[in-house]
């Protein structure tokens, strides 16, 4: 019976994203001159994981990309094959077609078979032009050496001592030049041979027992073995290493005709065989990647396909790669612990478990309106239950909130990828700083900020960065930096998209906005005036080009954003750069609110506009054209929104001198709203309005008070640009 | 077995296509809707107002954690008095998706109709635009009126849904 492979097709294609992402995150931060090499490994089991599963889920177009993929990263890993910036483009350009692929079989798009065909070819020319150099380094390489972790007891010290003898091509003549140097090394302490190399490219491996001295072993050493190859370590820590990452066993008999496992063991700890090649798949590496298979105690010779130590091999210094192996599997053990710790839930079913925590919010806060009612006294037994339910349900909700809370380096780590290619096509030199990539902010804010900061850092790099000669001209350093930084703020999470660019130019916005008819005068902030660059079709770029400039796009940022219930400031200085702040509620699905009435009617602020509330005295009020519009706040003049007004309440507080006034500021802007009084704070369960009804001006959204009735959530920057409106028509 | 389908069509064709309505007053008048759009029935509770909403939208109510709006029929209708006593019952209806409440004057039952007891409605001038009457049924000595609710509640005139959605 075969199983359907179908229902585990969502999990992969999950999976293989998740692989393409961080290779191509990896790719971006690999340095080319010498590329280390933890993270070619990690980029080569990405590729390896990806052809792996799609290869089982028969998604062969995927497999063969990637197989192509694999070789040439396996080889560059290897050091056969050395790092070009051409071979980088060429892995993006492949990772771009698996993406596409990949969104073909999930039904999204059609396959670009060309394209794909396109990167095979691309891919196996660049294989083929760096093999041809060198075409001895082609051979399969096998570290076949008796270098095997000798015996160590607890307790011993002395150095671990690796090394190649110096110019010798025959064995027995090592023999000889080996007793020498036991005689020698004598003196430092007991002399144990650990390892024995079948040839001279094989590295030996001693031990010293005592207390040895480092710099004097280094030293006789360097009389008979190549410098390069020498290698010392505290005893047993190198041997150590290499079993954390390979599962090697101690008691493994001395000088046993064993060998190294190559690399391709990765995330296994399993004592792979030495696998004769990478390119020849290892059934077990392909079906089982992110398992842990426990087979430490296979006898080495089950394996197949040892090479016979003979056999000649590439030159290759064991030390290089012994000294990596401690770093390697680190990540590995990191891995496969996540792997283990979390499972992929629907974002339906953790939604729907937030729908539940917040009605028990509800019915929390109504039993306790109820108990508040009976004697304290008298039912003291319910009353601590109830307190006690109360923490409990906060904290139920803080942990269920946190469930749909992603770091906002899902969002970062595509900007490496955008800021190089707008940066190429661009010809400047940029440099991207990300900052407090771990910030973590609701998931359904992750998915909709995405596109904005996109066009946020688009536009920084267009408009802001210079090319690298104006850089140079006004003395600033060609390569420009971008910077990305997100934190928590007050119950905010804080985006900033900064650089070092150009900056505003506040003159030429404002000759622009007077060249497009829009309402300006020179006593404007700075910040009104960069608020300006908002509107729909401004654009200041002399020049329209492919990234931006013909001025469609900020406006539509702002909108996204103030969707989400963020805003957008704008921070500059001429020729100095620009930062741009985008401020978002944490979640959109909790509020802090300070509920207000008016009239009968009870209406929820959200706090993070509130500045202030007051009440009036009769000689703050100045009236407008008879109308009483505006109240003295210390230096300042606000108008007044009535919301008794607006929202035509009837029964109201309508003296200015009996209500409250709210002193709120939203875009930049402060206003009084005039209350009949404030009832208190709370946290509130946002509702939507428009689901069962319309999107009414003036209000965001509802929510459930503690007695159960809806109470509706005020959007504060509508009402404040009511007060701005209506203002000069009273005027 | 295959006759037997074929006969009952038949059958079905001749007498008319049966429908289930729920019933309910606004005043003197009698209202049909499609029982297959009402979710529940309840009492009527104080919503919370709108601002500037039209008369007959009464506000929102908390139905169970989900923000519903509150239409008064009796309002819109322009038929009998608009005051709320412990009777005054709400239907909970659910449309494409969305759920509103409506407030009549009591519901009376669950009718069948078949389709030859459904007259096409007359034109005529009437505070609600015909187009959403379906028809009127006959029923002994009483009319109902049938009500096209879904295409009632969703229109613009119902200011329910905003402009974008209905489009």
């Amino acid at each position: 019976m075969s199983i359907d492979m179908s229902q585990f097709y969502q999990v992969f294609f999950e999976e293989a994203a998740e692989h393409l992402d961080s290779m191509e995150n990896l790719l971006l931060t690999l340095d080319i001159g010498s590329p280390d090499a933890e993270q070619l490994n990690a980029i080569f089991r990405a590729a390896h994981s990806i052809k792996g599963s799609s290869g089982t889920f028969g998604f062969t177009d995927l497999a063969d990309v990637t197989h192509i993929l694999e070789n040439l990263l396996d080889r560059i890993r290897k050091g056969e094959i050395s790092l070009r910036e051409d071979m980088i483009d060429a892995f993006l350009a492949a990772g771009d077609v698996l993406k596409n692929l990949l969104a073909s079989h999930q039904g999204d798009g059609e396959a670009d078979r060309a394209a794909a065909a396109a990167i095979c070819g691309r891919l196996r020319k660049l294989t083929e032009d760096a093999a041809a150099p060198a075409p001895a380094l082609a051979a399969p390489i096998l570290v076949a050496s008796a270098v095997l972790p000798a015996p160590t007891f607890l307790g011993e010290t002395g150095l671990d001592v690796f090394f190649q003898l110096d110019g010798h091509a025959n064995a027995e003549a090592a023999e000889g030049t080996l007793d020498n140097l036991v005689a020698e090394l004598a003196g430092q302490g007991e002399v144990r041979i650990a390892g024995r190399a079948a040839s001279a490219d094989h590295a030996w491996h001693l031990q010293l027992i005592g207390q040895p001295d480092a710099e004097t072993v280094r030293g006789i050493l360097e009389f008979v073995a190549r410098n390069d190859s020498i290698r010392i370590a505290s005893l047993g820590e190198a041997s150590s290493a290499d079993d954390g990452a390979y599962g090697f066993f101690d008691d493994a008999p001395v000088g046993a005709p064993s060998a190294r496992t190559d690399e391709d063991s990765f995330g296994f700890f399993e004592p792979l065989p030495p696998v004769a090649e990478a390119n020849k798949p290892v059934d077990a590496a392909d079906g089982s990647y992110g398992f842990l298979v426990d087979t430490l105690p296979k006898p080495v010779a089950e394996v197949p396909a040892v090479p016979p130590p003979s056999e000649p091999a590439a030159p290759r210094p064991v030390e290089n790669e012994a000294q990596h192996e401690p770093r390697r599997a680190v990540p590995t053990t990191k891995a496969m612990a996540s792997g283990d710790t979390s499972i992929r839930v629907g974002v339906d079913k953790v939604d729907q478990l937030i729908n539940l925590v917040g009605e028990l919010v509800i019915t929390q806060a109504m039993l306790a309106q109820s108990a508040s009612q009976v004697d304290p006294v008298e039912f003291e037994r319910l009353h601590d239950g109830l307190i006690q339910l109360e923490r409990n349900t906060r904290d139920l909700q803080e942990s269920v909130m946190s469930i749909r809370m992603l770091p906002i380096s899902v969002v970062f780590s595509r900007f490496p990828r955008v800021v190089r290619d707008v940066a190429q096509k661009l010809g400047k030199q940029v440099e991207l700083k990300l900052s407090g990539e771990n910030t973590e902010l609701d998931k359904g804010l992750i998915e909709r900020i995405s596109d904005p900061l996109t066009h946020l850092v688009r536009n920084s790099l267009d408009h802001g960065i210079e090319a690298p000669e104006i850089r140079a001209e006004k003395g600033k350093q060609p390569v420009g930096t971008i910077t990305l930084k997100a934190y928590h703020q007050s119950g905010n999470i804080v985006i900033e998209v900064g650089d070092d660019g150009a900056g505003l130019n506040r003159t030429k916005i404002l000759a622009k906005a007077r060249e497009r008819g829009i309402n300006v005068h020179d006593q404007m902030t700075d910040q009104e005036v960069f608020a300006l660059i908002f509107e729909a079709g401004f654009s200041t770029a002399d020049q329209i080009t492919e990234v931006s400039g013909r001025g469609v796009g900020m406006d539509v940022v702002r909108r996204n954003i103030a969707a989400m219930g963020g805003r957008v400031e704008i921070d500059s200085m001429l020729g100095v750069g620009t930062r741009m702040t985008v401020r978002l509620p944490l979640t959109l699905a909790i509020l802090d609110g300070m509920s207000v009435a008016v009239g009968r009617e009870t209406y929820i602020i959200p706090l993070g506009y509130v500045i202030e509330s007051l009440q009036v005295e009769p000689g703050m009020i100045k009236s407008v054209s008879g109308v009483e519009r505006l109240i003295q706040v210390r230096e300042e003049y606000l108008p007044v929104v009535t919301l008794y007004e607006i929202f035509r309440v009837p029964g109201a507080v309508t003296k200015l001198e009996s209500g409250i006034m709210i002193i709120l500021e939203a875009d930049g802007v402060k206003a009084a709203l005039f209350v009949d009084a404030m009832v208190g704070q709370h946290q509130v369960v946002i509702k939507s309005l428009e689901s069962n009804y319309r999107r009414v001006p003036g209000v965001s959204g509802a929510t459930i008070m503690g007695d159960g009735r809806v109470a509706l959530i005020l959007d504060v920057s509508m009402l404040v640009s009511i007060a701005r409106t209506i203002l000069p028509a009273a005027a | 077995m295959a006759q037997d389908t074929n006969n009952k069509a038949a059958d079905q064709d001749e007498r008319g296509y049966v429908q289930e309505f729920l019933t309910f007053t606004l005043g003197p008048e009698e209202y049909a809707i499609d029982i297959l759009k009402v979710q529940e029935i309840r009492g009527y509770e104080q919503p919370t107002t709108i601002a500037n909403a039209p008369a007959f939208i009464k506000g929102v109510i908390n139905l169970r954690g989900i923000i519903v709006p509150i239409v008064d029929m009796r309002i819109k209708f322009g038929v009998g008095e608009a005051d709320y006593t412990p009777f005054t019952v709400v239907i909970i209806l659910s449309i494409s998706g969305r759920v509103v409440g409506i407030v009549v004057d009591g519901v009376s039952d669950v009718t069948s109709l078949r389709q030859d007891q459904i007259r096409p409605a007359p034109e005529f001038a009437a505070s609600v635009d015909t187009r959403y009457i379906k028809g009127l049924g006959t029923l002994a000595e009483r009319m109902l009126i049938i009500v096209d609710i879904e295409n009632l509640m969703i229109s613009a005139e119902m200011a329910l849904v905003d402009e974008a959605a209905t489009t």
